[in-house]
């Protein structure tokens, strides 16, 4: 497994409640972890635990009070909307469900994840959607609509409109719960791939046992609190 | 981002399609509103055409009418021929001409049931009428009892109108205020005119048979009309002939009758107050068919939506996609509409004899209305849109 060397993400007692006052329910207690350029990271938990918290946070989604998040340099503590959403198009996400626009076809959906770069035009949208397409096994499959392709396939569809922009992370929030084993392990697979290739930074969260074994750290959390790095 | 502009609009167009079948339905929703919208505009216009029917045909610069006046709708209050006397003598004015109006009743010479009716006169020799067939007919008019009958009066009056139209002239019994006997009516021609929303049909008198018939002096007019020498300054004048009449009579410009008549029938009578308000009505039932078309597809897209937010797609993406599909829909059950509306304007054209003309007016007017729709539906979709959070998309 190859690391890069360089800080892409650091986190520093990053403590997060839902509710206030009295109500008040701590989620996220002093979360503390870096993670370098190009490094694939699972975070693991039981429901509940605070793991979808992090990554909502780590995803510019979620303002936050206490602690830091620094991404590429950046604090996203404190930051407007307007800011966060400058972030997140630096960062690629996949979801559970895949989430593809019905009405267009695979390709477009995938130049989606284009169109707000800066200096990019029709045809070169084109190629780099195509080419991400090739690399996550679906070259050939860019004028078919969602609808017609297996579920695999449609989240690999998902994982290529992530990618196509060159992010410099990707967070995967249960990428594979709704897929059977060899489906959800191919398109992790394509993920570690084309992220290598990439130099992208990957942060999954899971379950899913079956992947464990394409990151190169495993994050623990339990009760808001970050119990074991493995 | 000049290339999402185009994606908000390629996005557009593809939802829509996406929706098959049920594009109909939402067509079909929107089509009902705007052809809702089109019958009150067309009603209204039917309502103020019809009402200005006899004030646009009468031949003057300046009016005088009693100082109760408000529409010629109904019998209008007289005032004293030597009024209109004294305005001829103001400086400027060229010429004076009386008028008279009442509404009353004809037997139906098939059915015997009462026919209402406007019955206009004037001096033949002084015309006030600017219609061809009147001019014409003018010698025929002083002949004893003569009427022409307005062949675009409504269906109860169509056996006459054949009559006539085959060259037999017909008698009508009239109920007159003054008479014990029923007087005798010769409708012995026909002019082209056409009822409003009060009067099913309107005869045409010389002065003096008016008298004859109704038993109504002449030194009463319901108006009095003038002309102007040519240059003159209609308000001016229409000055100098109120100072001089005092609070005895009303004077108007042609410009103020006109609107006068038509504010009546828009503001005062309930049927146009109806109309009015059913014209909002229409409007707000359109926004909700549009409304409810883009939550629709707005629902039907929620998480992609939340996606495209995710990646950092912003506010004004969404309101531009969301606008687009609002203009389509608009624009796409516009069309049709105007077909629909035709065809209706027809129908009730015919039943009514009222003028529906789907003129550039009406569906400029209407489609201003669509527009209106449209935005207000854009606004609380888009309301709806900005509570779209990307959060939501993870488990």
């Amino acid at each position: 497994m190859q690391t890069g060397v360089t800080e892409s993400l650091r986190v520093n007692g990053l403590s997060y409640s839902y509710g206030a006052g009295s109500l008040a329910r701590a989620v996220l207690k002093g979360v503390s972890f870096s993670v370098c350029e190009g490094e694939v990271i699972i975070i693991t938990g039981p429901s509940g635990s605070g793991k979808t918290t992090l990554l909502t946070i780590i995803g510019a989604m979620r303002p936050f009070g206490e602690g830091s998040v620094h991404f590429q340099g950046h604090d996203l503590a404190g930051m407007s909307e307007s800011r966060l959403l400058d972030v997140r198009q630096r960062i690629g996400f996949v979801f559970q469900r895949h989430n593809l626009l019905k009405s267009l076809p695979v390709i477009e959906n995938v130049e989606s994840g284009l169109h707000l770069l800066p200096e990019t035009d029709r045809e070169m949208n084109r190629m780099r959607a195509e080419a991400m397409l090739e690399a996550v096994g679906l070259g050939g499959r860019g004028a078919d609509y969602p609808e017609n392709l297996s579920g695999g396939q449609q989240q690999r569809v998902a994982v290529a409109r992530a990618l196509v922009r060159m992010p410099d992370m990707i967070v995967a929030d249960e990428p594979t719960a709704a897929l059977d084993a060899e489906s959800g392990r191919k398109v992790m697979e394509v993920v570690r791939s084309v992220a290598s290739q990439l130099g992208c930074t990957v942060l999954i969260s899971t379950h899913d046992e079956r992947i464990f074994d394409i990151a190169d750290r495993r994050l623990h959390i339990e009760d808001g609190v970050l119990k074991a790095v493995h | 981002m000049r290339i999402a502009a185009a994606f908000s609009t390629r996005l557009a167009i593809r939802q829509l399609r996406h929706i098959g079948l049920r594009l109909f339905g939402i067509f079909s929703g929107i089509c009902v509103a705007i052809v809702l919208v089109f019958a009150q505009a067309g009603f209204m216009n039917a309502l103020v055409g019809s009402a200005l029917n006899l004030p646009r045909a009468l031949k003057a610069d300046l009016f005088i009418a009693g100082p109760q006046f408000e529409t010629m709708a109904y019998s209008p209050p007289w005032f004293a021929r030597s009024l209109m006397d004294k305005a001829r003598a103001v400086p400027e004015v060229a010429d004076a001409r009386p008028f008279y109006a009442i509404i009353s009743q004809a037997r139906n010479p098939y059915d015997g049931t009462a026919m209402s009716a406007r019955f206009i006169a004037f001096e033949p020799n002084r015309p006030v009428l600017d219609l061809p067939q009147v001019t014409q007919a003018l010698p025929y008019l002083k002949l004893p009892d003569a009427a022409l009958l307005d062949s675009r009066s409504r269906r109860k009056f169509m056996p006459i109108i054949d009559r006539l139209e085959n060259g037999e002239e017909q008698r009508l019994y009239l109920q007159s205020p003054g008479a014990t006997l029923a007087p005798e009516m010769r409708v012995i021609g026909l002019y082209g005119l056409g009822p409003d929303f009060t009067i099913d049909g309107s005869f045409i008198l010389s002065d003096l048979n008016y008298y004859r018939l109704f038993q109504v002096p002449l030194d009463r007019l319901s108006l009095g009309l003038l002309t102007i020498d040519p240059g003159a300054d209609p308000q001016s004048v229409r000055d100098a002939v109120a100072a001089v009449l005092g609070d005895r009579a009303k004077v108007f410009t042609q410009a103020e009758f006109v609107a006068g008549e038509r504010d009546y029938f828009i503001f005062q009578t309930p049927i146009g107050i109806i109309l009015g308000f059913g014209l909002a009505v229409g409007v707000f039932i359109g926004a909700v068919f549009v409304m409810q078309a883009l939550y629709s597809i707005i629902d039907m897209n929620i998480s992609e939506y939340a996606v495209l937010r995710a990646m950092g797609y912003r506010d004004m993406f969404f309101i531009a996609l969301v606008l687009q599909i609002a203009v389509l829909i608009g624009v796409g059950a516009f069309i049709p509409s105007i077909g629909i509306t035709a065809l209706i304007y027809e129908l009730v054209g015919d039943a009514t004899r009222l003028r529906f003309a789907l003129s550039l007016d009406i569906v400029g007017t209407v489609f201003l209305a669509t527009l209106i729709m449209g935005s207000i539906a854009v606004l609380f979709a888009v309301r709806k849109l900005r509570r779209n959070n990307p959060l939501d998309l993870f488990g």
